[in-house]
């Protein structure tokens, strides 16, 4: 190191270098919202073909749970399976543990359920999908239009450009251009013509299929060359459809026109419908596959845009809707913010406590260098830069002056001791080695114990794991590097200021209120120290304030995973099960948004209307400003109150990446007996739930309804087939009479025009009228009611299944306003269940039984590892303090700055009406290495002065005094430099805010504390060793 | 100096504490829609598709072997009872080769020629119908299940699907005993009644609906039934916003509502929709004006 001081240059190029790589390596760090680990969800959609979901059940589905439960990818298992066994398909949702690989989760379910499905009919296997499962997923928007064009023409011009864009996107899980305008040709068949030629709706698909496919004949060879025999299709245009003979053949010629009117027109078929600022608009929508970074994606689709841009005519225009790379970068560039004002606080502590610009610099230097030396080791550790790790750098630009003011005051103390001597440079050379040496093991020592905290991270699991990780990652890489950097780089510099002769003297700007403000701490402390009345009054207070708060105040913090970052989306929704059509649904939705316009006109961009079904639909609504958000969620929550009819659901929306679970404050689960008596427990306690009105909502999965069906039962004879109609044509000619049957689809104009067979009579929206539909039989019209006993009848209960056992899941539901009540919330239902249950026969063991799970299973077991880190962390700087001081009770003192900090934690996080969440037991782990290094200071030169043998009280007051600087320095450095994530500064800081607030509420009261109770304590150990002594 | 310092930190946690207690929310009054119960004829509805036919109609066929000679009535002639339509000549010596003239039995028009000049025809061919087209019949198959309930004599409405406004009194001419195993209905004849009326064309298939009474009954909306301890319950207004929960007996579906056996009277108010679910001792806020229509 000798050599490395001296060498000013080499050092400054070797770090130069490094920051540069640093630059360069930051640059290339990916930007996400959150950490890339995630929790794969893969589901799996089984039709049960002429199998009832029980029979599906016992054919396939309990070998096949039990397959899917022992799936693992690498090392990391299923973490919950959940089935739904419904009447034509089984829906299986595989959730792995965190961190699980998609792409391999995703192949391994295919090839599990294609192995268990190699020998099943082939209508259930030609339904079968597998694919990636997410339930709030961001996603890409962007809507195209011109003045110039019609939609359909539009839609013509773009899509032939667009499609093949999608294997450009490396990231997109589905991409595609949607058009209102979709068209469709229909066959509306006229079911009396039907009858009356007696053509079943079979039959006409037959025909239309055969007429608009062409086949071939073979090869033939002829002399040298092969012959392709080709039956080309007979029909190739909308015109020719109505040509297409229906009738058998030796029967008299009928046409497709004898029988239906052939229509080409917007589909029918069209149940979901999107809309910007009120008009419908070509839509490209995007959403990223599991794993897929979204920014990039939108990044992608959008420089391709640019690209195609060019292609297109001049009056295509797009508008982007909905671009969460937008929402990403300004979230990420807040926290960078954050950073540097972080950065910018402590430079300011520092220029207060130390007053020399340059020697300010000296110290400030290390932040940018080590920071940027942390993005090299972050880029070979695989991170990305997202709210988290940017997080954990925010944190520690505070912390990561420290080393650096210790180096420096170290040195500027030895040179003062020999002010006024003049050195030589081999003189200097040494003194600042020595000078180093002596605090290189300390700052070592501090930096190890501020970093060991973080090591029972490494130990947790899951989502504590993926969302902390980052952050803890972060900090070691920038703080741990900002210690080596400090013993390098500060010396370096002061050698080469000090070998140019330049005065490092330095007093404080505020020198003269730094001295007032230690006369007064030497005055309180050496009163303290002589009053027992008020001793005994703080340290009893004290102590009875800690498990005070613990039972009073812990409790009553609202508890969140983890923060989400404000967004500029405002969502309002519309429920209603009373509506039937799209068109009512579209109708309310364009009330809606007359309403919304009046009352947020000023405060929107624009909005974006999506609609689901007839039951379901909402609007997003771009807001101007995202400060604003919450004012505006209370505002429409206000404005959009529930009638009869309809429901409406407020929200903000961000396109976040991450599925952060949302747990419900209540769960309870019904599990065994017969499935009947399952549902009837299930809906007596939805119904008493709901009574009660402890929760806002009630969910049962899969319904609470008893839910019927229209049964068609032929009456065949004696087993065989009816001679009038198959059952095969019975139920192909009810779906052309209800749903509607695609049949083909021909090209015009290189458009796809998919073919749909439909009714040509009114709508269908009675029983009797079904039964009413005419069949043609030797002449005869025989209503459908002879053929089949049409009726409405009850329904199977669907089966859900989680982790292979049959449950009906009950969940209670708290809006936000009332989450301060869940506990006595859940008492109650517990209550309600209780009573419940005790009314229930006991001597029924058919009966299903009820059992209240843990809600929040995930946030909780979270909340319990973070507990437990604390406790190891605490360990640990323990041990940390046993190996530095060789002393037990020494190290215990050092460890009550701890609890103090506690206190600090639990009154701020109240006070500021902040959450226990994942990043406030991390800002308390993050506190215990802060805190224990105040007190360590203290305890260590007090210990050090009364082996010097000074009395007790003496080394106490002087060594405190002595020590008052370095720890409002350090402390302040920290606190102002988390301040701005405390407040909560920007969308981003919102996530990390709980942290801040627990760090700074915790290191200021622990500081204020520490400074009294700790010399207090070791005053009276001392004094209680010298009397014992004597 | 200390205890200030702990003062105030206790005194900003009670304030804290005080805060969060205040949880006085502004009373939320649920909107419910309302209907009144009401006495309905039990209706039971009868829908089948009916064939508009030509009561007088008549097939000739041939009864000798020979030549078509000469078509006197072309295709939609109308012609007397006796008229000559076609002549026929005989191919057999033993009857000279002479024109036999085949007449329509029936006064009507020439609906269908099934042969042609000069076509030679065997005994037993179709010739031609004659149809009358002023007098019209409908023809309707029965569901077996449907038959105790039909009978001549019963009056309906036929409808097109096509001309949704013309609706035509119809009435049930005869009812066929026998039921045919194939098809598990009855043929049965109907005929218009309003013989003023514009009659639609032969060959037309409609529906004929018909409703038979079968007393009075109470029908309820799906959307307003609640369960408790699962027997079905409707919530009945009771003074002028509160409500009451009254078990009901229910009859069987139509559609989306149900029979009710016992339990509602005549007259009651209940809740079919509300705005959240209702808890005992809420006040209704009941919206005017909007009442679900009753079926």
């Amino acid at each position: 190191m000798n050599h490395l001081y001296t060498r000013p240059l080499r050092v400054y190029v070797i770090l130069g270098a490094l920051a540069l790589w640093g630059i360069f390596s930051g640059l290339q760090l990916p930007i996400s919202l959150f950490p890339n680990s995630s929790q794969i969800t893969i589901a799996t959609n089984i039709p049960t073909g002429s199998l009832s979901s029980q029979q599906f059940f016992e054919t396939y589905g309990r070998e096949l749970e039990a397959g899917l439960q022992g799936l693992k990818i690498d090392s990391t298992s299923v973490k919950e399976l959940r089935a739904e066994y419904q009447n034509q398909n089984t829906l299986y949702r595989i959730t792995f543990e965190w961190g699980a690989d998609p792409e391999k989760s995703l192949l391994e379910v295919k090839n599990l359920v294609n192995t268990r499905f190699s020998s099943a009919s082939d209508e259930i296997r030609r339904g079968i999908w597998v694919q990636s499962w997410s339930e709030n997923r961001g996603f890409f928007a962007v809507s195209f239009y011109s003045p110039m064009r019609s939609l359909d023409d539009l839609y013509q011009t773009l899509e032939p450009s667009i499609t093949p864009v999608r294997s450009q996107i490396d990231d997109a899980g589905s991409f595609g251009l949607w058009n209102p305008n979709r068209k469709e040709i229909t066959i509306s068949l006229i079911p009396e013509k039907l009858a009356q030629y007696e053509i079943s709706t079979v039959q006409v698909q037959r025909e239309i299929q055969s007429a608009v496919v062409g086949l071939t004949g073979g090869t033939l060879r002829l002399g040298e060359k092969d012959y392709l025999i080709d039956l080309p299709k007979n029909v190739d245009n909308f015109a020719m459809l109505s040509q297409i003979r229906v009738s058998p053949r030796g029967k008299a010629a009928i046409f497709l026109k004898d029988i239906a009117k052939i229509t080409s027109g917007i589909s029918r078929d069209s149940r979901q419908k999107f809309k910007t600022s009120g008009v419908d608009s070509l839509i490209l929508f995007a959403s990223p596959k599991e794993g897929g970074n979204i920014k990039k994606m939108a990044d992608q689709i959008l420089q391709q845009l640019e690209i195609l841009r060019k292609q297109w005519p001049a009056d295509v225009e797009f508008k982007i809707l909905v671009n969460p790379s937008e929402f990403i970068n300004s979230s990420v560039l807040s926290v960078v913010h954050e950073v540097f004002l972080a950065a910018f606080l402590a430079v300011i502590v520092l220029f207060i406590f130390i007053g020399s610009f340059k020697n300010v610099v000296t110290a400030a230097i290390e932040i940018p260098i080590s920071l940027l030396m942390a993005f090299i080791l972050m880029r070979l550790a695989g991170m990305n830069l997202n709210l988290i790790s940017l997080g954990g750098l925010a944190l520690s630009a505070g912390m990561n002056v420290d080393a650096s003011v210790v180096v420096l005051e170290n040195i500027i103390r030895h040179f003062e001791h020999l002010k006024g001597k003049v050195l030589s440079y081999q003189e200097k050379v040494a003194l600042v080695i020595k000078a180093v040496a002596e605090v290189r093991t300390p700052i070592i020592a501090s930096t190890l114990a501020s970093l060991v905290v973080f090591f029972p991270l490494i130990f947790t699991q899951g989502l504590t794991h993926s969302l902390l990780g980052d952050l803890a990652k972060a900090v070691i890489f920038s703080h741990g590097l900002s210690a080596i950097v400090a013993l390098i780089l500060v010396p370096t510099i002061r050698l080469q200021l000090l070998s140019m002769g330049q005065n490092l003297e330095s007093h404080s700007p505020i020198e003269g209120l730094l001295r007032k403000l230690e006369s007064f701490y030497g005055r309180t402390l050496e009163g303290f120290l002589s009053n027992k009345k008020w001793q005994a009054i703080v340290f009893g207070s004290v102590t009875l304030l800690l498990p005070v708060l613990v039972v009073l105040v812990l409790p009553r913090l609202e508890k969140e995973v983890i923060g989400k970052p404000d967004s500029d989306w405002l969502l309002v929704g519309i429920n209603s099960p009373a509506f039937s059509t799209v068109k009512q649904m579209e109708s309310e939705l364009d009330n809606l948004e007359d309403s919304i316009t009046k009352n947020f006109g000023d405060e929107m961009l624009y909005t974006f209307t999506q609609i689901e079904s007839a039951h379901d639909g909402n609007i997003m609504i771009r807001m101007k400003h995202k400060d604003k958000i919450a004012a505006m969620v209370e505002k429409a929550e206000e404005t959009y109150k529930n009638t009869p009819t309809l429901s409406y659901w407020v929200e903000s929306w961000n396109p976040s990446e991450l599925s952060i679970p949302d747990p419900p404050q209540f769960r309870l689960e019904v599990v065994g007996g017969e499935p009947v008596k399952r549902l009837q427990a299930a809906q007596d306690i939805h119904a008493l739930l709901t009574e009660k009105g402890i929760f806002d909502k009630v969910q049962v999965t899969p319904t609470a309804d008893k839910e019927k069906e229209i049964r068609v039962q032929p009456f065949f004879n004696s087993g065989s087939e009816s001679e009038v109609l198959s059952k095969e044509e019975l139920s192909h000619y009810l779906r052309v009479a209800t749903d509607g049957v695609y049949a083909e689809r021909i090209f015009q104009k290189q458009q796809e025009l998919p073919i749909y067979l439909r009714s040509a009579s009114d709508e269908v929206t009675s029983v009797d009228q079904l039964k009413a539909f005419p069949v043609g039989f030797e002449g005869r019209l025989i209503p459908l009611g002879a053929l089949a006993q049409i009726s409405l009848e009850d329904r199977a209960p669907r089966i859900y299944r989680e982790d292979q056992k049959s449950l009906i899941l009950i969940r209670g539901r708290l809006n936000k306003a009332q989450l301060k009540f869940t506990k006595e919330r859940q008492a109650q239902a517990s209550e309600a269940i209780r009573e419940f249950k005790s009314k229930r026969p006991t001597d029924n063991t058919d009966l299903p039984s009820i059992v209240e799970v843990q809600a929040d299973k995930d946030l909780q077991q979270s909340l319990d590892q973070l507990k437990w880190a604390v406790a190891i962390s605490i360990a640990l700087v323990f041990l940390t303090m046993v190996i530095q001081l060789g002393d037990i009770v020494h190290s215990l003192l050092v460890l009550v700055a701890i609890p103090l900090g506690f206190i600090g934690v639990l009154v701020s996080l109240f006070v500021f009406r902040s959450t226990l969440s994942l990043n406030s037991g991390l800002g308390t782990i993050l506190l215990n290495g802060i805190a224990v290094a105040n007190s360590i200071i203290l305890v260590d030169f007090i210990r050090k002065l009364h082996q010097e043998g000074k009395s007790a009280k003496v080394a106490t007051v002087e060594a405190s005094l002595a020590r008052l600087r370095p720890i409002l320095m350090t402390s302040l450095t920290t606190v102002l430099g988390m301040l701005p994530i405390a407040l909560g500064f920007g969308e981003g800081g919102k996530i990390l805010q709980p942290l801040g607030i627990a760090v700074c509420g915790g290191l200021w009261v622990s500081m204020l504390l520490t400074l009294y109770i700790v010399p207090a304590l070791q005053y009276l150990y001392l004094a209680r060793k010298e009397n014992k002594s004597v | 100096m200390k205890h200030v310092l702990l003062l105030t930190f206790m005194s900003v946690t009670n304030l804290a504490f005080a805060a969060s207690s205040d949880s006085a929310k502004p009373v939320d009054h649920p909107k419910v829609l309302l209907e009144e119960i009401k006495t309905l004829d039990d209706k039971k509805r009868i829908i089948v598709p009916v064939k508009v036919e030509a009561k007088i109609q008549s097939l000739v066929s041939a009864d000798i072997e020979g030549h078509v000679t000469k078509i006197l009535k072309p295709l939609g002639s109308t012609v007397k009872a006796g008229e000559t339509i076609l002549f026929l000549e005989n191919k057999d010596p033993g009857f000279t080769y002479a024109a036999v003239p085949v007449r329509s039995p029936v006064a009507g028009v020439v609906s269908q020629i099934w042969t042609s000049q000069m076509a030679k025809v065997s005994r037993g061919d179709k010739l031609f119908t004659v149809i009358n087209p002023k007098t019209l019949k409908l023809s309707a198959e029965f569901p077996s299940s449907d038959l105790y309930s039909v009978s001549s004599g019963l009056t309906g409405e036929f409808k097109v699907d096509s001309s949704r406004d013309l609706k035509l009194a119809i009435r049930v001419v005869g009812v066929s005993p026998l039921v045919d195993a194939r098809t598990g209905t009855a043929s049965a004849e109907l005929e218009f009644t309003d013989t003023q009326a514009i009659l639609p064309q032969i060959g037309t298939i409609g529906q004929a609906t018909f409703e038979i009474n079968q007393g009075s009954i109470i029908m309820i909306p799906e959307a307003s039934l609640v369960f408790q301890d699962g027997k079905p319950m409707v919530r009945v207004l009771k003074g002028k916003n509160e409500f009451s929960k009254k078990a009901v007996v229910l009859g069987e579906q139509r559609d989306s509502s149900y029979v009710v056996k016992s339990g509602v009277a005549m007259g009651e108010k209940i809740v079919v929709r509300s705005s959240r679910p209702l808890k005992e001792g809420d006040v209704l806020d009941i919206e005017a004006n909007k009442t679900e229509k009753t079926q």
